[in-house]
């Protein structure tokens, strides 16, 4: 069973986008000079890596068990 | 009590006898057969502007040009007044009609009254309306292509002014409608704490009351005289004043019903109490206080106002940093009681146990988040020495999308995913797809609005069709000038897609043969209510009184030097009608 539910992936898939949106901007602050494509990748990245987790991933109730 | 000729069949019926006796749609029944006229014409008015603002975006990045560059601003007037102006007002008129009757539990004094402010709203929208769209079509001699904030030079048609006039003249009807409700109520509750939704309610109509005068001078002294022929072309400058006097308020205009829905509806969505109910009343006092005083901060670049204006504008306008952070304070210690309330835990576990399925939570949320990144630039418009970097570049635009494209239209549609079922009796469509389309909203604008401000800050101009200039290279901070084109135009056909599933699914509710279950109207009582407040704060006139002598004091120099420095009228013009200048000429 999935660890997270559709809605919840939906949701943290949101609060992603402006992190990796944002994240050339804050790196330029300090000299990296991140392409936006690259960052937006990562987070597609990111985000397959959440889901992969969200399936694999057991609830610690069905650990216990 | 139930009107003849409501009922539309057994659908509403059925839907009506699962609804508990004390649900809005069986309380007051015509208040909301009311209610879901404004919202129609709210929505109709948010498809076209959001139409027209797709256009744009593929516009201007030169990712589509499907119009004439020439009629982009035709598109871009309709945009603006059609969401700015239209769908916020008309759904704010909506809520409020909903939050007088419902706090106050007293329908209003007149439904015929009631109606005829209805009309009058919705026929100079009609008549501003027909002036813009008349624009796309060269063989009618009409066009209204001035943008949302029409001023002096750019003349429109003066069927577009006189039926803005008529709008503003419906919109204060709706805040006489109100203030009756609330007088009658109060006749018979002499001693009793106004209650907060009809408190929110008058406050925020005692402030467009003040604000709008402005915009009334501006419209019926010289823009329609002016646009008639019978006088010369104003003063642009004492023109683009007035406008500001109202054009910075209409945003808190915008602001308040969202507010009010943060602070009495979603403490309740989220399944908690609003937390202080004085401190809610404290936040709209010092809205109705401070909106006005602070409209010069739109004109830092304007010339022919004194430095020193402009920076009390600035200090006013930072004061206005205070009621936002009580609300962000206010509203987030509701919704974590909520949480709380919720079996959440922790320092931020309690995050875990809001009601996220639900689009009007995840909506107003988000909105909510929205507003802080917006507030943040809000601080660099206000700012009189920063503004210059940004001043009439994309990053304006970034900014409004923020507040109010996300604030408050996100709000809004929240709102509607809440309020619909309650004024139709029918079962929202669908919560996935709502859920689905607030977050696509959010998305969409979080690509738009991070673009148009970092085009912003490498320079690239708003309101320009063609912003492609082959002799200046714009540098960004971070990508390249045609990655934001593309970031800019992919958030915009989002936040498209994101409005037609709203429009979508709210059409579909309204035709939803579901009846909606339960569907109380009460609201929880909040954690510190109005006993813990000092009654002043309910004292009207006590704050109208003083928000009036703030704005004297705000404005009556720098009207008065206007005046005096270029005149009602630029040098040599007569300042008499045309039409009786040969008479004046015999009487002299």
């Amino acid at each position: 069973m999935s660890r997270l539910s559709p809605a919840s992936l939906l949701i943290v898939g949101a609060f992603m986008v402006p992190l990796f949106i944002e994240l050339p901007v804050v790196l330029s602050f300090v000299g990296v000079n991140l392409p936006m494509e690259v960052s937006l990748g990562m987070g597609v990245v990111a985000f397959a890596m959440v889901l992969v987790w969200s399936e694999v991933s057991e609830k610690p109730e069905a650990a216990d068990a | 009590m139930s009107t003849p000729g409501e009922t539309a069949g057994e659908t509403v019926e059925s839907a009506r006898e699962m609804l508990p006796d004390n649900s809005f749609l069986i309380q007051y029944p015509h208040v909301s057969r009311v209610v879901r006229s404004l919202f129609l014409t709210a929505f109709v008015a948010f498809g076209i502007g959001a139409f027209m603002g797709v256009l744009q975006a593929l516009h201007r990045t030169g990712i589509a040009r499907i119009v004439e560059s020439a009629d982009y601003y035709t598109f871009l007037t309709l945009h603006g007044v059609l969401l700015a102006i239209v769908f916020t007002i008309f759904f704010l008129a909506g809520v409020f009609t909903w939050a007088n009757t419902r706090s106050l539990d007293r329908p209003p004094v007149s439904k015929r009254f009631t109606w005829f402010w209805v009309v009058t709203m919705s026929a100079g929208t009609a008549m501003a309306g027909i002036a813009m769209l008349a624009g796309l079509l060269p063989s009618i001699d009409i066009s209204a292509d001035v943008l949302f904030t029409f001023y002096a030079p750019l003349q429109a048609h003066p069927i577009f002014y006189i039926g803005l006039a008529v709008f503003v003249i419906g919109t204060w009807l709706a805040g006489i409608d109100w203030f009756r409700q609330f007088l009658a109520w109060r006749r018979e509750h002499p001693d009793e704490r106004i209650p907060l939704q009809s408190f929110m309610v008058l406050t925020t109509m005692i402030m467009w009351f003040i604000a709008t005068l402005g915009v009334a001078v501006e419209v019926v002294v010289f823009l329609i005289p002016w646009s008639l022929g019978i006088m010369p072309a104003p003063n642009p400058l004492l023109t683009r004043t007035l406008f500001w006097f109202f054009g910075h308020p209409i945003v808190y205009f915008w602001l308040m019903p969202a507010y009010l829905l943060w602070y009495t509806v979603l403490p309740k969505i989220a399944g908690g109490r609003l937390f202080s109910d004085p401190l809610a009343r404290v936040v709209f006092v010092l809205f109705l206080l401070l909106s006005t005083p602070v409209g010069i901060h739109h004109q830092y670049l304007d010339p022919g106002i004194a430095e020193g204006f402009k920076f009390i504008a600035m200090t006013n306008t930072m004061f206005l940093l205070l009621p936002s952070l009580l609300t962000a304070f206010t509203v987030v210690a509701s919704i974590e009681h909520g949480a709380r309330q919720r079996g959440g835990t922790g320092y931020f576990g309690w995050l875990k146990a809001l009601p996220w399925r639900d689009p009007a939570f995840t909506g107003m949320a988000l909105a909510g988040l929205m507003f802080a990144a917006g507030g943040f630039s809000g601080m660099v418009n206000a700012g009189m020495n920063i503004n210059y970097l940004v001043h009439n570049t994309l990053w304006v635009p970034g900014h409004f999308h923020l507040t109010v494209g996300t604030a408050v239209a996100l709000s809004f549609m929240a709102g509607a995913y809440w309020l619909v079922p309650r004024i139709t009796g029918r079962k929202l469509y669908s919560r996935p797809i709502g859920l689905f389309q607030v977050v696509l909203w959010f998305v969409g604008m979080v690509f738009m609005s991070a673009a148009m401000h970092r085009g912003g800050l490498a320079g690239i101009p708003r309101r320009t069709a063609e912003p492609q200039y082959p002799q200046v290279a714009f540098e960004t901070v971070a990508g390249s000038v045609g990655s934001l084109r593309l970031q800019l135009a992919f958030g915009g056909v989002l936040l498209f897609v994101s409005a037609l599933l709203f429009l979508m699914n709210v059409g579909l509710t309204a035709m939803n043969n579901k009846p909606a279950r339960g569907l109380d109207s009460a609201l929880p009582p909040a954690l510190s209510g109005p006993e813990q407040s000092p009654t002043v704060l309910d004292n009207l006139k006590l704050w109208a009184l003083i928000a009036v002598v703030l704005v004297i004091l705000a404005y009556s120099l720098p009207l008065y030097s206007i005046v005096q420095g270029a005149g009602l009228y630029p040098a040599g013009q007569e300042a008499s009608p045309a039409v009786i200048a040969p008479l004046l000429e015999v009487i002299a």
